[in-house]
């Protein structure tokens, strides 16, 4: 409990006065001749149990009710549990705040958003309770800020939400190195969040973490949870679910598809949606059910801009809807361009055996894409530019010399390799690869004349598959690949170091991925297939859907390297945006250094890249009272700033002084009354 | 006759007072003839019976027309009348100097009754004494009828002073014994004493056949006890002293009051005492006229 006026607690000593008076009052008796003595030593025989405690219980009334007074004019702050959590707080204090989009939400009756209640609500207590450190955890930067007045924090601290998901038990894991490295001593930890879900991660595994380290600290370091969860207005949102450009026709167009969501409402409305592309703005009315509305494919021509012959069709846009509470989710931005030619280079001698790759890398999977193959030899590979390709098929001898020098420097950047055994492999090493002869597997494949044993056929099989690989994976509408359909008749064996993505009964691979010592993040990679599509040695191109997805899937992500625009997440793809990004779209006031925290439109590195909120910020799932017990555990935490308390975290509870002198007051009068008398004091004054 | 002076008396109350004939509940046996019920025969003109006549009876007293009429002997007889010896009892112990602030000590107050009781009684041509008493018999004045000896009986109540402890039980069973019969006992008292003892005396004067009445000097103070803050109580009847927080012991207070009054009522009940509760800070008139008035209704039998 702390107080405004802690002056007057000086005047707490004034509790005593009753005591004193009593004392006093025992000191200062009078002497009275006195003749009914007989009733005075009768009276002093009788119990006096019920008297004595009544007249001390007149006397605690008394000191309660001087005491009560006091506590009233010092006038006395609480929050409750907060009260007790404060006594040893110090003058410091480390401040989380959740700067995702959905504090950016309205309060009702109010103009200031949550991040600001959250932040006013925080100052007013620091200054009540004169808190004058105050440590900050920067998700942006992943760096506490120290401010060393609570006025410096004021100046510092920002007040408009950014467009991440925040990271609570990340930034309490901040928290718990900066304890660690720092002389903290005991402290509060004030998180200002709405609790979202989303935020929170109640199932992380680094719960576990925080939870064991901060209890391993010798400080006592605690919890207080500002919740501005409470009281939520109905919110739109809008999110831009594709863009892509189609260049099909005489006019290019724009095919996007957007979702607008509603969390409260109750009837169907037309929503006016505005889209802009570049600086041209088109509107449209959305008719939303209850829970949202689904626009898909919705063309728009687009107008000449940014664009050209040589550099293709790019550029940049959002969709918005009217402002309501939260108007950080009011706005989703999109990047497009024309999606870019999908090449295949075939090195082979023997184009018999590679005929079926090259005929599924030449047939587009939409419209809107492109795809052609070249064939070319070993020696032709240096004279064919590889920039723009995205799919290297290697059917030949492993190369050597400089030919390995260029499949090296094509799959650092990002290109995608198939390498395909040759019909008579060497001993050529290339990438800690090596081919090894070729061997029957045995049996028919389906289709075949039959005579041979149901073993035998299903040794032919591939009997497993990594169907979470992003080249096996499961179709769009989740049924797996028929990859158990195949047939291999033979297979070459391979030496190196690789990961199988599907294998034989034997445990033989078919399908692997190589490790190659290129930059993870932008390095392509170099699949492996031990078997031709020719019918000699498997059903490959008979049973043509595996190969041609897993033909496509390569040539989509090798497309990827010669994309120019980037449609990503703020706070997840950090690396996308930096500070010297140009901003071409999106929130003006946001610093350089959190661009890639904020939606928006950027220039980075000649390439666009539109960023977005959150994924998950379109959940508008909180965690509750019990969900927080279990991510805090055993640790000193509170929750404070719920319902009824929207005017701040701590509050004036004289009132409840007053009420309890006034009680004070009213008990011991009534312990004063004097006892009912049955009947007069002089029942019969006269009998005859 | 009395002086006008004497600050125990009031004329107009006393005037008022003689309005009302004082009268024994009982009949009374004095020593001349005088205007109360006598328990013998005597000359006056009320009829009481016939007698047969017996050897040695006064022949004037033949009923000659009872003897024309039946051939018998009869004597006529009348009722007595006599006068009433009235023995006042005053309690002149410790605690009956007892008075609130600007009111009567419990003294003064008997004494204006006792002073009352005297001249009315003297006026009617009864015979009046009195008795003070403390531990003893401080003073002790037999009933006459002359008009010097109410002055004397003045002069005593007016130098009468308290002191001592009250052994009134004691007291009353040696006046039941050395006053004669058949005479009204006006006791004045607090009966500040052990209601048993006190009993057992009361009941020895009726068996004396006194006719006894009571009045029961009680001091408002001493009723309500209300006092403020702590208090040294001093017996006024000894050394005795007792410190007391009033508010804690107010209550049991109340109770042991309560439970002493119901114990007295119930031993005038027993004793057929006339008794009167008087709180001092009433005038002494009305408790003196609901005494006279009472005694009117209840007229003695012969």
């Amino acid at each position: 409990m702390s107080f405004l006026q802690p002056w007057m607690l000086l005047a707490l000593p004034l509790a005593a006065i009753p005591i004193v008076i009593h004392l006093v009052n025992q000191r200062r008796f009078q002497t009275v001749p006195w003749a009914a003595m007989r009733f005075l030593l009768e009276a002093n025989r009788m119990s006096s149990g019920y008297t004595r405690l009544r007249q001390w219980l007149i006397l605690a009334m008394r000191t309660l009710a001087v005491l009560a007074l006091v506590l009233f004019t010092a006038r006395p702050l609480t929050s409750g549990i907060m009260a007790l959590l404060n006594g040893e707080s110090g003058t410091q204090a480390i401040v989380i705040l959740d700067r995702s989009p959905s504090m950016g939400d309205r309060l009702p009756n109010s103009n200031r958003t949550r991040l600001e209640s959250a932040i006013d609500q925080l100052s007013s207590t620091f200054q009540t309770l004169g808190i004058q450190r105050i440590i900050q955890l920067d998700e942006a930067t992943g760096k506490p800020e120290e401010f060393a007045s609570l006025n410096q924090w004021l100046r510092a601290v920002p007040r408009t939400p950014w467009s991440a998901t925040s990271d609570i038990p990340g930034l309490l894991e901040q928290a718990l190195v900066y304890a660690k490295n720092n002389p903290v001593g005991n402290s509060v930890v004030w998180i200002g969040s709405d609790l979202r879900e989303a935020d929170w991660r109640s199932r992380d595994g680094r719960w576990a973490a925080v939870r064991d380290g901060f209890k391993s600290l010798p400080q006592n370091i605690r919890f207080s949870v500002l919740d501005l969860s409470s009281d939520r207005t109905e919110d739109r949102s809008i999110r831009v679910t594709n863009a892509q450009c189609i260049d099909n026709s005489e006019t290019p167009t724009l095919s996007i598809s957007f979702r607008i969501d509603r969390t409260s409402g109750s009837d169907a409305v037309s929503i006016p949606v505005e889209i802009a592309i570049g600086n041209s703005r088109t509107s449209l009315d959305v008719n939303a059910s209850a829970s949202g509305a689904q626009v898909n494919d919705y063309r728009l021509p687009l107008p000449a801009v940014d664009g050209s012959a040589t550099e293709g069709i790019r550029g940049w846009g959002w969709v918005k809807i009217p402002s309501d509470g939260n108007p950080s989710n009011d706005i989703s931005y999109f990047a497009f361009e024309q999606p870019p030619l999908r090449r295949t280079v075939i090195v082979s001698n023997t184009p018999d055996l590679v005929a079926a790759i090259e005929l599924c890398a030449s047939i587009a999977p939409q419209q809107t894409i492109r795809c052609e193959s070249e064939l070319v030899t070993p020696s032709q590979l240096p004279s064919v530019p590889l920039d723009g390709v995205a799919l290297l098929v290697w059917n030949d001898d492993l190369p050597t010399g400089d030919l390995l020098e260029i499949v090296q420097s094509f799959v650092h950047s990002g290109g995608q390799v198939l390498l395909v055994p040759p019909e008579n492999p060497n001993d050529n090493v290339a990438f800690g690869f090596q081919w090894k002869e070729w061997k029957d597997v045995g049996g028919v494949a389906r289709g075949t004349p039959t005579g041979v044993d149901e073993d035998a056929a299903s040794n032919t099989r591939i009997s497993q598959w990594q169907n979470d690989s992003e080249l096996l994976a499961n179709t769009l509408n989740g049924a797996p690949l028929p990859l158990g359909q195949l047939s291999i008749r033979r297979l070459c064996a391979f030496d190196g170091r690789a990961t199988a993505l599907a294998s034989m009964a034997d445990g033989q691979p078919i399908l692997a991925v190589l490790e190659n010592d290129g930059p993870r993040e932008t390095a392509g990679s170099m699949v492996i297939c031990a078997t031709t599509p020719s019918d000699r040695d498997s059903t490959l191109a008979g049973d043509g859907v595996v190969l041609y997805v897993a033909i496509q899937r390569m040539l989509a992500a090798g497309a990827r390297r010669a994309a120019t625009i980037k449609q990503g997440v703020a706070g997840v793809n950090r690396d996308w945006v930096q500070a010297t990004s140009l901003l071409i779209a999106g929130d003006e006031a946001a610093t350089t250094t959190e661009y890639a925290m904020h939606a928006g439109i950027y220039d980075s590195n000649k390439s666009l890249v539109a960023l977005d909120r959150g994924l998950r910020e379109d959940e508008s799932s909180t965690v509750d009272e019990s969900a927080l017990g279990t991510m805090f555990g055993e640790l000193n935490w509170a929750r404070v700033g719920v319902e009824g308390r929207s005017n701040g975290i701590i509050q004036e509870i004289w009132r409840w002084f007053v009420i309890l002198m006034l009680a004070a007051l009213i008990l011991e009068a009534l312990l004063c009354l004097p006892r009912l008398r049955r009947g007069p004091v002089l029942p019969s004054t006269h009998r005859s | 006759m009395f002086q006008v002076s004497r600050s125990f008396l009031d004329p107009q109350i006393l005037s008022r007072l003689a309005a009302v004939p004082l009268h024994p509940r009982h009949a009374m046996q004095g020593n001349v003839s005088g205007r109360h019920a006598s328990p013998h025969r005597g000359s006056s003109v009320e009829f009481a019976e016939y007698r047969k006549y017996v050897p040695g009876d006064d022949l004037r007293r033949l009923d000659w027309r009872a003897y024309g009429r039946t051939d018998r002997y009869y004597v006529k007889e009348f009722e007595a009348d006599t006068n009433l010896r009235c023995c006042v009892v005053l309690d002149t112990s410790g605690s009956m100097g007892f008075a609130s602030k600007g009111m009567l000590t419990k003294l003064d107050y008997g004494r204006r009754i006792a002073a009352s009781l005297g001249y009315l009684a003297a006026q009617q041509g009864d015979a009046v004494g009195l008795s003070l008493v403390s531990h003893q018999i401080v003073q002790n004045i037999p009933p006459r009828r002359s008009a010097a000896h109410l002055k004397v009986l003045f002069d005593t109540l007016e130098n009468a002073n308290t002191l001592g402890e009250t052994r009134l039980p004691e007291i009353l069973d040696e006046l039941a014994e050395t006053v004669r019969q058949r005479a009204l006992v006006v006791i004045i008292s607090d009966f500040f004493v052990e209601p048993a003892a006190l009993k057992r005396s009361l009941e020895h004067l009726r068996f004396r056949k006194h006719d006894v009445a009571a009045f029961h000097l009680l001091d408002q103070q001493e009723v309500d006890f209300a006092f403020g803050r702590p208090v040294r109580f001093v017996d006024m009847e000894g050394n005795t002293s007792l410190f007391v927080e009033p508010n804690e012991i107010a209550d049991r207070y109340q109770r042991a009051l309560q439970n002493y009054l119901k114990e007295m009522q119930k031993i005038v009940l027993e004793t057929a005492v006339d008794y009167h509760r008087v709180l001092t800070s009433e005038s002494y008139e009305h408790p003196m006229m609901r005494f006279l008035v009472g005694r009117t209704r209840a007229r003695g039998v012969r």
